[in-house]
Order: structure tokens, then C-alpha cells, then sequence
């Protein structure tokens, strides 16, 4: 037994491993910025699922499954805008607003599904974009496989990966963000406008967050099935902490949770005598051990989750 | 002097000022009672017109939504008796988001509140109903508490984050619950995934007969009692009070914070599991999978919806258990998809954080005719209690 | 402010543009010299979740018309609520109550003893009392024939059953398919794996590749709305692959073998007809399967399937249907 269970850990299983990742990988590089601006966002399944739903829709209307990824973007921002409208503005709850969000992402999409489709067979279904092995880079012996071998919208979590951490650490921008989520006021008085920058981190996220949702409709599937995004946004959230709010670092949180899943299915498929219940909680119980084993607060935005007050200034 | 002419201003102000204070303070009362009900009003409404959109009357789907919550005594019975773990899960939320803790774990401790209830409750026979019932009561309230407990430690402790460990806390005690009750108390002959009926001796008993509605309900009522009582009129209350308002200033006056966060996750958590473990005694009378699925966190909704007041908890846990029970009928009634009836939850969630711009009109109103004037005594006046809608801090 | 109201905007519009298009239920004509009945469906899942409720409410429906009955429904009910949609129903006068999975059995039970003079039936239990009948299903004999099928063309000796989770219908066939397989191709391994879930696709996509690594080459998917994605993981892996529930062919055309199909119409029509005119059985399980005509298999792909192979797989089908298999039944009966 312990020799077929070695023998799970293969190149299948990384290729795998980074394939389940990527959908959290991209939610979490906007949860990063979100969280780093002061924002905590647990309605990111919200901006998932509508981005698959959004995404099939549009390719559905179009014909052009690429067009659907950009409807899935416009989707996921306009949930992001309306998320940070009640956090931002308002200075709704953010646990709770998230919460709420999630609840009416789910019943929406599988509402609106039953309203624009009917009552089917089969889900209504579109091209889907097919994996394509980048050129000269997929040769690259394991590597290529395990990474450049994947859907295009794979790579574009990569480029998105790469820059958000280059903005993050070496632009402006990216100072301005973390500025506003450690001390929204000082970040204030030297001239950065709070509200502005955290209403760009909500929209930004949401997008990205809707390429993710994207990708299980779109790329892994060719169609929308109710509450299809699965618990993936709370994965994402919980790869950002784990990740202790770096792009990189929250990547490798996704990895985890890819990781975890890829074996626990193999594991169920070799038969080990263990309920599968308990196989299925796995990829949760890895999180959680890591967490609390390697976690502390440092690394956290200072004023993440408390609502910023704009000062009144009296001219 | 420029400080001197400031002095002069900000005085032939003050008048006004206190007079808005008070004016702020009267008005954030009233707002803070009623902002919660514009909030569902509002949702109604915007879902009134989607149902109108689909070519069925909002009228009716509101009149079998009402009937169905509280059109006979038996209906109304069905209303409070969903409301009863809403109520108490909500209230272990609502005293915990006092102390600034915020327990989204609900979900996994009303699932092992009700295995440990399930377990006491099976396995303890030849007790007499008056030891078995508080002792599998317990067991639920101990087995929800030990649960909350645990990522309570680690915040409390290394500030791990306490919506990420109580999400990945609930995946697991789910995943337990159905390894539970489909290997070690599976009920014999054992296909089905469900545990065997607890035993006559810990049933919760009926309060009104020839309905549903079982003594849970009033274990409701008596914590919604002590946790008003304890939360504005005790020691703990104010420590607990203080710690939620500041940390650091709690910490000065010699609060043991780390105690206090791990004691509010302790109760949230045992609270829920309470809730599970009276669900499970009182309604349904063996361990499911997913036998309270949602009311985790829809019972934050009702810690929102109640101000974090023990006594608006109760009325909102009611409020929401009314449209738990009302929901079905109006469906049944209307054939609306069940999905809309879930996003209705939602949306009144939604509002009810959306609510919170009203407490804020005050502070816009009193900043728009202030115009100038000191600006410490502005944010003092801002900051002041009654907007945070928060009547009793 | 202006963008919430903006989206909400948008979506009422949308709403309303697509209203239209919303399906309605057409008034049946009741025929002559039978009762009205009035019918209640209460199901765990939505009436077009592409599996389990969708087959349920299709099947009422057909009940209706043979029957004129007026039919309600409940989607996705859920646990803490039984009862109560139980007692509603009875209490509005309906005179047939079918709970859709053994779920229902306790409640049905419980009710039953209150409503002595409503009827009600179970789905897949075999639960019986004066008022009460069970609807049981031999899930196992489609898990039987898959696992034939998949035993009859693996070239790895090795085949793989996929499900949602563990309910009893998915056991039942999980059982069914480890014989099947072993009565086809006596040294085959079989394999099981769980999504989880009853609509994560995608991880029903990556639960089927992950089997397929492990070396199985014909897969059944048997899932419900995740199986969808099982389907789409043999496609990307090219594996061979056995629908459920309804012809999935389209999905992958050159891979799916066949579909074990459901229609649960005659069994619906049957208890609806039993109490439209007053026949009722007390204290009876209505147990149903290929000879009754609620399973049986969709075309076989003659890509796929030699006429040798096929000529063995029909043959067995037919010592199905005529109850020459002897297959356990696991009791799912709740006391």
C-alpha cells in the first residue's frame, strides 16, 4: 500500500496539483491587493461564480468564448464596485457584507439560469478555450509540462502573478496600497486618496476573481452548472493569508489547496482504507495545520477590516 | 492672537453644537431602531419588484409568505421553533462581535454541539430524564464550546485569523458529522446516513402541544435574558464591552484580553453548539448530515440585524425564523424558484449592513450645519456612542 | 449608491426581458371517470439540477397528464424543514405526497400516522404503512450493467465508478458495478472514487483524471450535475466513459459508450394512478428497475462497440430486465 501511495506523487499529480490551483491562484492575486488595501473580501465566491456564469453567458451570446472571459472581468468588477460601495462607503461589515454577497451570488446565477435557459437536459454549452502548450517553453523537461502546458487563461494568471507582486513591492502604486491598509489615516495626510485606492483594489479584484470563475466554465468546462465555483473563493481568501499577503506567497497557498485535493482524489482512486469524508476535509485540514503551526500576525495590513473614516476637515 | 478669535468662534458655537449632540444622540436611538426594519422593508420591496418582473403578483407571494409564517397557531409555532438555534447561535455571535471577536464558525460547532448531543443522548442509558437532558444539553454546549475554542486559542494567542480557521474548522466538523454517521453511530442496519433516535429520557418536550415548538425555545429566551444582563450589567459584560472598543486601552486598565477572546469563542461556540444539540433534541431526534445547513451564518445576519443587543437578537432570530418557515409557502404558493427564495435572504442581509448609512445621517447632518468649528470637539461629537448603534455601550 | 441601484437595475431589466422566455406549466385536462387528485413532489435538489429532481419532477409531470392531477412541488428542501412542507401539504388537502429520496421516509412516516387519509410515497426506501408506500429503486441493477459494459471493453483490466457522494442510491450502484464488472471480466480491478458534491464540475473533471492515472480506461459517471464534468475529464484524458441518468453522448460523442438512462415516468404514473382511482396498496414496497422500465440503457456507439461486444452486452441487459440476476439489495429503510 505505502508503495502505491509513494508512487501517486508524480508528474501527473503536480501537473494536476497546479492546474486545481490556478482558478484560487488568480482570485487570491486580487484578494492580496484587496486585503492589503485594508479590505477583507469573503464574498469572493460572489465574483467567481459570477464569472463563470457571466463568462458563459457572454460566449454564449457572442460566440466568441474569449469575449465571454471579458464578460466575466465586467461581471467580477461590477461585483467588486458594488462590494466596495457597502465596505468602503457605507462601512458596511465586511465579514457579513461578504458573506451576504456569496449567498446572492449562488441563488442569483442559479436563478437567472432557470430564467434565461429553461429547464434542460444539458447546460447550455460553448466552445471552450482548449489547453495550448505554450512553444519552446513546454519542452522544458517536467517544468513544461507542469506549467506550460495549460489553459491560456493559465498563463495569463502568471503574468498577472508576476506584475501584481512588481507593482506591489516596487511601484508607487504598489506603496500607496500597502500605506492605506496599514495607516489609512497617514496615508491620508500626505495626500493618497484612501477611498479611491481601495475602491481600485475592490474592482481590480473582483475582475480577477471573475477570470477565475471563468476558467472552471469556460476552460476546465464548456458550460455553467449551478454553484459551480464550489467553495473555491474561500480557498482563495484562506491562500491569501497562508501566503501571509505576498502575490507569491498566496500562490503557494493555492498550491496547497491544489495539492491537497489532487492527492486526496488519488488516494480515494488506490482504494486506502480511510472514509472518504476524511479524504475530502484533507485539503482543510492541511490548511489548517499550516496555519496555525507556522501563522502569526505579523505580515497582516494593519487596518485590515477596519472601516476608514475619512477626516472631517474643517475649512 | 489667532487662537484667541477661535476660542471666541468656537464658543458662540457651542450652543449649537450641544444642541446637536443632543439632537444626534435622540436621533441616533431612534434611527438605530429603525434602520434594521427600513432594511427589510427595502429588500422586500426590490424583491416584490423581481417577482413582479416574472409575471407573478408580489402580493400574493407576500401573503403566503405571512400565512405561512404565522397564519395559524400551528405556523407560528413553526416560526419560533426556526427561530430557536437562529436566536441562540446569533446570540454567542452578537456577545462575541461585542468583544470585536467574530465567529463565523456556527456553522461547524451547531454540528458538533449536535454529534456531542447525539452521542450523550444514545449512548447514556437507564438515566432519568431529569439528569439525562441537562447532562446531553451540556454535552452539546461543551461540544460547540471546545470547538470555538480551538481557533479561539490561536487568535487569541498569535492573532491567527479567525474567519479563515473557523471556515476551515466548519469543512471539517462537517466532514466528521458524515464520517460519524455513516461508520461508528450509523443507526443499524446501517445504510442510511444517520444516527439512531436519541433516547426518550433526553427529548427537549413540547411547549405548546400538538405543535412543533419544543422547549429549545425557551432555553432562547433564558439566554437572551442572561446575555443582556451579563453583557450591560455586570463586570464581564463591561470587560468584554471594553476589550470590543479598544484592545490596547482594555489591555492599560488590566483586562486579560487573551482570556476574554478565548471566553467570548468559548460561549459563541458553546452557544451554537446548544443550538445544534436542541435542533437535535427537540426537532429532528438523530444526527443528520447538514441538519441546520446555513443557519451558522445566516445567525450573524441575526447578530447584525438585533444591533448586538441580546434583546434585538431575539426579535430579529424570530423575524428571520418567520421567513425561514413563511419561505416554503410562498414557493409552494408562487412555484418561484427556490434559488430566488434564497437570494431574499440575502438581499435582506445585505440591507440590513446597507442600514448602516442611516445611523451615519446624523453625522452628515450635524457636519453639513456645523460647517465650521473646532474640530476636536467635532470628532468627539462624531465618535460618540449612540452612531455606532450601539443604544446601551 | 447610484452603482448598486445601477446593477439591481440591470438585472431587473434583464429579468424582465427574459420573462417571457420563463417556462410555464400548462393546465391538464383531467379525464373523465377518474378522481381529481391534487399531487405534492418535495425535492432535495432544483427541477432542472440535470439529474436526480429534474428525472422526479418529469416524471410527475407525466403523472399529471395521464392522470389530470394538479401537481406542487418544493426544490431543494431541506432537512430542518420536512415536516413542516409535510403537514402543509396534508393540510391543504393534497391527496398524494411523494417525498423524492429515503430522506423522506422518517417524515413520511411520522405524517402519515397524523393524515390517515393522506397518501404518501418514498422514493428509493422501502418504507410501507397503510398510507405509505415505498418507491425502491435497483439502482444496483444499472451500477450491474455498467460495470458489464466497462468490464466487457477494458483493454487495462482496470474500470472506475465515479459518484457524488454516499447516498444510498450511489452505494446501491457502486455495489452493483464491482459485480458487473467481475461477471464480464473476472480479473478486472474496479475502482471508487467520491467528488464530494453533486455540482463541482470541475472537481468531478479532476476526480476522473485522477482516476485515469491510475490506470482505469473506462470510467462511469455517476454524479448528477458533477458527473457532467466526469464526462468532460475522459474526454481531455480520451477515455472511454458511461453516462447516467439521461443520453450524454453529446458531451463527448467519441468517447461515451452509452448512458444507463432514468425515467422514472412509469413508476410516477403508476402511484399516481393507484390513488387517482381509489387502488391503493396499503403496507407495500413498489420495487422498480429494468423490468419495470424505469432504467434501461440508450443506443451503444458503434465506434466503440464491436457487434460481438454488443450482441454479449444486450443479452445481458435482457437477463436484466427479466430478473435473471440476483443482485443484493441494500435496505435503506430508516426505523
Amino acid at each position: 500500500m505505502l508503495e502505491s501511495i509513494l508512487s501517486l506523487f508524480n508528474l501527473d499529480f503536480l501537473y494536476a496539483a497546479v492546474r486545481m490551483a490556478i482558478p484560487i491562484i488568480l482570485a487570491a492575486t486580487g484578494e492580496v491587493f484587496l486585503q492589503r488595501s485594508g479590505i477583507f473580501n469573503i464574498g469572493i465566491e460572489a465574483m467567481m461564480i459570477f464569472g463563470a456564469f457571466f463568462g458563459v453567458l457572454g460566449a454564449a451570446l457572442t460566440g466568441n468564448s474569449w469575449l465571454g472571459v471579458l464578460f466575466a472581468m465586467l461581471a467580477g468588477s461590477l461585483t467588486g464596485l458594488a462590494f466596495g460601495f457597502v465596505v468602503i462607503t457605507v462601512q458596511g461589515d465586511q465579514t457579513i457584507t461578504g458573506t451576504a454577497f456569496s449567498i446572492i451570488g449562488l441563488g442569483l446565477t442559479s436563478f437567472l439560469v432557470r430564467v434565461i435557459w429553461g429547464i434542460r437536459k444539458l447546460p447550455v454549452m460553448v466552445t471552450p478555450i482548449e489547453r495550448w502548450p505554450v512553444p519552446v517553453l513546454s519542452e522544458i523537461p517536467y517544468l513544461g509540462r507542469i506549467f506550460f502546458d495549460q489553459s491560456p487563461l493559465a498563463y495569463i494568471a502568471y503574468v498577472l502573478l508576476i506584475l501584481a507582486t512588481i507593482v506591489m513591492f516596487k511601484t508607487t502604486w504598489g506603496l500607496k496600497v500597502r500605506a492605506v491598509g496599514e495607516n489609512p489615516k497617514s496615508a491620508a495626510s500626505i495626500g493618497i486618496n484612501v477611498i479611491r485606492v481601495r475602491y481600485l483594489c475592490a474592482i481590480f479584484s473582483g475582475s480577477v476573481a471573475g477570470i477565475g470563475g471563468a476558467i472552471l466554465s469556460l476552460s476546465e468546462l464548456n458550460m455553467f452548472v449551478d454553484n459551480m465555483s464550489g467553495g473555491r473563493g474561500y480557498l482563495a481568501m484562506a491562500s491569501v493569508i497562508l501566503g501571509r499577503w505576498h502575490p507569491l506567497g498566496a500562490a503557494l497557498g493555492g498550491l496547497v489547496f491544489g495539492a491537497g485535493n489532487a492527492l486526496q482524489m488519488r488516494l480515494q482512486a488506490i482504494g486506502v482504507p480511510i472514509p472518504n469524508n476524511l479524504l475530502l476535509i484533507l485539503p482543510y485540514v492541511l490548511a489548517l495545520l499550516i496555519m496555525v503551526s507556522v501563522y502569526s500576525r505579523s505580515g497582516a495590513p494593519a487596518a485590515l477590516g477596519v472601516p476608514y473614516e475619512k477626516e472631517t476637515t474643517i475649512e | 492672537m489667532p487662537n484667541e478669535v477661535q476660542e471666541n468662534e468656537a464658543g458662540s458655537r457651542n450652543i449649537d453644537l450641544e444642541h446637536l449632540d443632543l439632537l444626534v444622540r435622540r436621533y441616533g436611538r431612534i434611527i438605530s431602531a429603525v434602520a434594521p426594519v427600513t432594511a427589510v422593508i427595502t429588500a422586500l420591496l426590490l424583491i416584490g419588484v423581481l417577482i413582479f418582473s416574472l409575471g407573478k403578483s408580489p402580493f400574493e407571494a407576500y401573503k403566503a409568505l405571512f400565512v405561512g409564517a404565522f397564519g395559524t397557531l400551528y405556523d407560528t409555532a413553526t416560526s419560533l421553533t426556526r427561530a430557536t438555534p437562529l436566536i441562540l447561535v446569533g446570540l454567542g455571535a452578537a456577545f462575541a462581535i461585542r468583544g470585536s471577536v467574530f465567529n463565523i464558525g456556527g456553522e461547524g460547532q451547531i454540528a458538533i454541539g449536535g454529534l456531542a448531543a447525539t452521542l450523550v443522548g444514545i449512548y447514556l442509558p437507564n438515566l432519568p430524564g431529569y439528569i439525562h437532558l441537562p447532562l446531553t444539553l451540556l454535552a452539546g454546549f461543551i461540544g460547540g464550546g471546545i470547538w470555538g475554542a480551538i481557533p479561539g486559542y490561536f487568535y487569541a494567542k498569535r492573532g491567527t485569523n479567525l474567519i479563515i480557521t473557523t471556515i476551515m474548522m466548519n469543512e471539517i466538523a462537517l466532514g466528521i458529522v458524515q464520517m460519524m454517521v455513516k461508520g461508528p453511530i450509523q443507526e443499524p442496519p446501517g445504510n442510511y446516513p444517520q444516527s439512531p433516535q436519541v433516547l426518550p429520557t433526553a427529548v427537549l418536550p413540547l411547549i405548546i402541544p400538538g405543535t412543533v415548538l419544543h422547549a429549545g425555545f425557551l432555553l432562547a429566551i433564558l439566554f437572551a435574558i442572561i446575555l443582556y444582563v451579563v453583557l450591560f450589567h455586570s463586570p464581564l459584560g463591561y470587560e468584554v464591552r471594553a476589550v470590543g472598543e479598544n484592545a490596547i486601552a482594555a489591555r492599560h486598565a488590566g483586562i486579560n484580553i487573551f482570556a476574554t477572546r478565548v471566553l467570548l469563542m468559548v460561549i459563541a461556540g458553546g452557544l451554537a453548539g446548544l443550538a445544534g444539540a436542541s435542533e437535535i433534541l427537540g426537532s429532528q431526534l438523530r444526527l443528520r448530515p447538514a441538519f441546520l445547513p446555513n443557519y451558522g451564518y445566516e445567525a450573524l445576519a441575526v447578530a447584525m440585524l438585533g444591533q448586538t443587543n441580546p434583546l434585538g437578537v431575539f426579535i430579529a432570530g424570530i423575524l428571520f425564523g418567520a421567513l425561514k418557515a413563511g419561505a416554503g409557502s410562498m414557493q409552494r404558493a408562487t412555484n418561484l424558484p427556490m434559488n430566488l427564495i434564497t437570494v431574499v435572504s440575502g438581499v435582506i442581509i445585505l440591507f440590513v449592513v446597507l442600514a448602516k448609512i442611516m445611523t451615519r445621517l446624523p453625522r452628515y447632518l450635524a457636519k453639513r450645519s456645523a460647517g465650521g468649528g473646532s474640530g476636536d470637539f467635532l470628532s468627539r461629537l462624531l465618535a460618540s456612542k449612540s452612531l455606532k448603534g450601539t443604544p446601551h455601550a | 449608491m447610484k452603482n448598486t441601484l445601477r446593477i439591481l437595475y440591470l438585472i431587473v431589466i434583464l429579468a424582465l426581458a427574459l420573462a417571457a422566455c420563463a417556462p410555464q406549466a400548462a393546465p391538464t385536462e383531467a379525464p373523465a371517470a377518474q378522481q381529481k387528485i391534487k399531487v405534492a413532489l418535495v425535492l432535495p435538489g432544483t427541477i432542472n439540477d440535470n439529474g436526480w429532481s429534474q428525472v422526479a419532477y418529469d416524471g410527475v409531470m407525466a403523472g399529471a397528464k395521464e392522470t389530470g392531477a394538479e401537481v406542487a412541488y418544493t426544490e431543494s428542501s431541506q432537512l430542518p424543514d420536512f415536516e413542516a412542507i409535510y403537514r402543509d401539504y396534508a393540510n391543504k388537502g393534497y391527496t398524494l405526497v411523494i417525498g423524492h429520496g429515503s430522506e423522506y421516509a422518517d417524515v413520511a412516516l411520522k405524517i402519515g400516522k397524523e393524515f390517515p387519509k393522506t397518501y404518501f410515497a418514498v422514493t428509493n426506501a422501502d418504507v410501507k404503512a397503510e398510507n405509505v408506500a415505498g418507491l425502491d429503486t435497483k439502482n444496483e441493477e444499472a451500477g450491474y450493467l455498467a460495470g458489464f459494459i466497462a468490464g466487457t471493453l477494458t483493454k487495462t483490466k482496470k474500470v472506475g465508478i465515479i459518484g457524488a457522494m454516499e447516498i444510498v442510491a450511489m452505494k446501491r450502484a457502486g455495489e452493483g458495478f464491482d459485480i458487473g464488472a467481475k461477471a464480464s471480466c473476472p480479473d478486472c480491478q474496479t475502482m471508487h472514487a467520491w467528488v464530494g458534491s453533486f455540482d463541482d464540475a470541475g472537481k468531478g473533471k479532476e476526480t476522473a483524471m485522477a482516476m485515469i492515472e491510475q490506470g482505469v480506461d473506462v470510467v462511469y459517471a455517476n454524479a448528477d450535475a458533477a458527473g457532467i464534468g466526469i464526462i468532460s475529464g475522459c474526454k481531455e484524458k480520451g477515455v472511454m466513459v458511461i453516462g447516467d441518468t439521461g443520453d450524454q453522448s453529446s458531451l463527448a460523442p467519441d468517447l461515451v459508450i452509452t448512458s444507463m438512462m432514468q425515467n422514472l415516468n412509469p413508476m410516477f404514473v403508476e402511484i399516481m394512478q393507484e390513488v387517482a382511482n381509489g387502488k391503493f396498496i396499503p403496507n407495500n414496497v413498489r420495487m422498480n428497475g429494468f423490468d419495470t422500465g424505469i432504467y434501461f440503457i440508450a443506443d451503444l456507439n458503434k465506434k466503440l462497440v464491436s457487434d460481438e461486444q454488443a450482441a454479449k452486452i444486450l443479452a445481458e441487459v435482457e437477463k436484466v430486465k427479466n430478473n435473471q440476476v440476483k443482485l443484493p439489495h441494500m435496505s435503506a429503510s430508516a426505523k
